[in-house]
């Protein structure tokens, strides 16, 4: 429909500026073709948005379930650490591949390789933003009679937080990235507006704009809540 | 009604560290008598913060038993013994996340006293430690060295226990504003009068401010307990004179040079 709708609107614009070749024609970077056709990248955004946020999401759950255990049980770290690093040198679009078979094709398949990739950023920054409270604030903590639960609720995990929202910008900027490619598990979004017509610039640009507008946004959004939510990061900067 | 100070027993303790063979304290009898400020000072390696860890259970010994206005400690879970005693360590340990009124809430806010209660107590304190009260707003980070100390007096002080348990609570800060701060701090105990356990490795510092000091040898043995004019008119043997005198010696020569430096300075 829509494509139908394009070769009309260039064939007017032909038809108008008679003896020159429209700008669609030419494969440019065409403004009134983009402003026309902005609303058709709107299910593509609004699937990569849920794409994202899902897997970032239900990638944090994972980790934090992860880092509180391995901050009670030191020793699993490493392993958690190695595992997880493992599962991110895996290349998504073999995991897409292995998955397909055993979870279909759809939104499924291409959420597992995304959340297994926020794991390990996330968890090491977890795990990183625990071990680095002062060990005299932990040590006045109990001393004053905070329970370990309260410690770690009350103490532990509001001085962590600085460094768990700086895991949660990188994780959630690098699945925009690769939520671009869960077209290949066919789950849409961006990638799949990209490759539609993947040779006319106007579409690359506006998708791929998308892409990274979208990254942007979300980052200051994480910035903004982070500002908000640890006024006490801000008067340890001005002091 | 809590008493406004309690007597510490210590009956015959001993903590020996799983990874160590020798005793941390060895069979350490004492009384710390309630309303009174009670030293415990020490070469390191002697035991001295190991046996006030001991009283609040941060550390729980190995033999013996510490009774406070007559109960054991270790008839009553951890939290709740905390809760009831002040706690006041070097390196202070304010919570960089919170306020200071949220800081010296803390042991309040365990406790479950209603907000307006809180916000009062918050207030009195702040004035008790010499703090104006805009300063209840600021971050530990926006505070002075001084200013964190007093706020770690003034948190420990926060739900008015009967025992406060001092680990060098005035260490990390230079000598001026310390030697404030023992001041202030004498004067605050001679108006609350609570028991005191204070830990230092200073010997000036448990001269000036102890009622009673207890001395201990490397080991964890208690070399000498007795009020500061015995102490210095007849140490128990040579290890207490060697350690009252040799230490006032360093100290006094060392301000001796401060003094030539700064006339030649001038």
């Amino acid at each position: 429909m829509s494509t139908a709708l394009a070769i009309l609107a260039q064939v007017q614009l032909h038809n108008r500026e008679s003896g020159k070749l429209s700008c669609v024609q030419n494969n440019g970077i065409c403004p009134d073709w983009i402003v026309h056709h902005l609303s058709d990248y709107g299910a593509p955004l609004w699937r990569h948005v849920q794409l994202t946020v899902a897997s970032v999401v239900v990638g944090f759950a994972i980790a934090f379930g992860l880092a509180v255990v391995a901050h009670r049980h030191r020793w699993l770290t490493g392993p958690i650490v190695g595992v997880t690093g493992i599962l991110y040198t895996i290349p998504s679009l073999a995991l897409f591949a292995l998955l397909i078979p055993v979870t279909g094709f759809g939104l499924t398949t291409a959420l597992i390789p995304l959340i297994v990739y926020t794991l390990l950023i996330l968890f090491r920054n977890i795990v990183a933003g625990l071990d680095n409270v002062p060990a005299e604030a932990r040590d006045a903590a109990l001393g004053m009679g905070l329970t370990d639960r309260q410690l770690f609720w009350r103490v532990e995990l509001p001085l962590a937080m600085p460094e768990i929202f700086a895991g949660l910008r990188v994780a959630t900027t690098s699945t925009v990235g690769l939520a671009a490619l869960a077209f290949y598990a066919g789950a849409g979004g961006l990638g799949q507006a990209i490759l539609s017509d993947i040779a006319f610039k106007s579409n690359v640009l506006v998708a791929g704009g998308l892409c990274i507008l979208l990254a942007f946004v979300l980052d200051l959004g994480i910035l903004g809540a982070q500002r908000a939510l640890l006024p006490w990061q801000r008067a340890r900067a001005t002091a | 009604m809590t008493p406004s100070a309690v007597t510490v027993e210590f009956d015959h303790v001993s903590k020996t560290y799983p990874e160590s063979a020798e005793p941390a304290i060895r069979d350490l009898s004492l009384v710390v008598p309630a309303g009174e400020v009670t030293i415990l000072i020490g070469p390191s390696g002697s035991g001295k913060t190991t046996a006030m860890r001991l009283v609040n259970r941060m550390i729980d010994m190995t033999a013996g038993d510490i009774r406070v206005d007559g109960v054991s400690v270790l008839d009553r879970s951890p939290a709740q013994l905390r809760r009831s005693m002040g706690y006041a360590i070097q390196q202070i340990g304010l919570f960089p996340h919170l306020t200071v009124a949220d800081n010296i809430a803390t042991v309040p806010k365990l406790l479950g006293w209603d907000g307006a209660r809180i916000k009062a107590r918050v207030a009195e304190l702040l004035e008790l430690v010499g703090l104006e009260p805009p300063m209840g707003k600021r971050y530990p980070a926006q505070l002075s060295g001084g200013q964190r100390q007093r706020v770690g007096v003034a948190r420990a002080l926060a739900a008015d226990p009967p025992l406060l348990l001092m680990d060098e609570p005035f260490g990390a800060i230079d000598p001026i504003t310390r030697s404030r701060l023992q001041e202030e701090f004498r004067n605050l105990q001679q108006q609350l009068g609570k028991t005191v356990i204070f830990v230092t490795h200073d010997i000036d510092e448990a001269l000036k401010l102890g009622d009673h000091i207890a001395v201990f040898k490397p080991g964890g043995v208690l070399a000498q307990y007795a009020t500061p004019e015995e102490l210095v008119r007849s140490p128990a043997d040579a290890f207490v004179e060697e350690f009252v005198g040799v230490d006032r010696m360093i100290k006094r020569f060392e301000w001796l040079l401060d003094v030539r430096r700064q006339g030649q300075g001038a």
